[in-house]
């Protein structure tokens, strides 16, 4: 019974490792964005100081 | 080298990315302040009142006073898509604002209470909004009338996207306000 407790408390640990190593961030293409492109515009809505 | 003990006063005005115009709270030393004599009290007003005598909350400060310049832009794409870009000058003394052009770049190490730094909210084509905070970029300023909000300049930065390992590169931002 003892031996059977500790076997599982070992997977239980092995588990939560396994588990934290899961990458919660999403990975995606990194993207360029040109601000004066041909059809583009940029305006100014507010200032503030 | 000795920190310079003094040389900095404490920020004032807008200093927060990004700067709402109808939700902020903060003090816009843009804007114009009269006293009313019906209500009894000094107003402030976002514009110059020509029937009543304004004077401009930018006025009354030192020049070696420090502000932040805060600058709200849409940028349209090609497609049409209108996204939100917010620009900060930061840690400016007021007398370098009428010094211009002014240059500035993003530092993220430094001790130095001048900074540049930018927030970006492109929307993708699924309709979700994605934002990115600067790590790296400048900015030059090379117009700027207090009085008038008239004002022009140039930027470029890098920035990681929050919740993603994604990076999003702008490029030649030109923006002018006549």
């Amino acid at each position: 019974m003892m031996k059977s407790t500790a076997f599982f408390l070992i997977i239980l640990f092995r588990l939560a490792e396994i588990s934290a190593q899961v990458t919660l961030v999403k990975g995606a293409p990194n993207q360029v964005f040109d601000l004066s492109c041909a059809q583009c515009s940029l305006s100014v809505d507010d200032i503030a100081l | 080298m000795q920190p310079q003990r003094g040389r900095y006063r404490p920020l004032k005005g807008v200093k927060v990315l990004p700067y709402h115009k109808t939700k902020s709270g903060l003090v816009n030393l843009l804007h114009w302040k009269y006293y009313d004599s019906i209500m009894k009290a000094e107003i402030t007003t976002t514009q110059e009142l020509p029937w009543e005598k304004c004077t401009q909350i930018f006025d009354s400060l030192d020049d070696q006073d420090t502000v932040s310049l805060q600058v709200n832009l849409s940028w349209t794409d090609s497609t049409g898509q209108t996204h939100r870009i917010f620009l900060l000058l930061g840690g400016l003394q007021k007398s370098q604002l009428s010094k211009l052009p002014l240059e500035s770049v993003f530092e993220a190490n430094s001790m130095t209470a001048e900074h540049f730094s930018a927030i970006a909210q492109v929307k993708q084509a699924d309709g979700k909004t994605e934002t990115y905070e600067t790590i790296s970029g400048e900015m030059a300023l090379t117009t700027f009338d207090p009085k008038t909000g008239t004002l022009g300049g140039s930027f470029e930065f890098a920035g990681n996207c929050i919740g993603w390992l994604k990076r999003g590169t702008f490029r030649n931002g030109v923006f002018e306000r006549k």
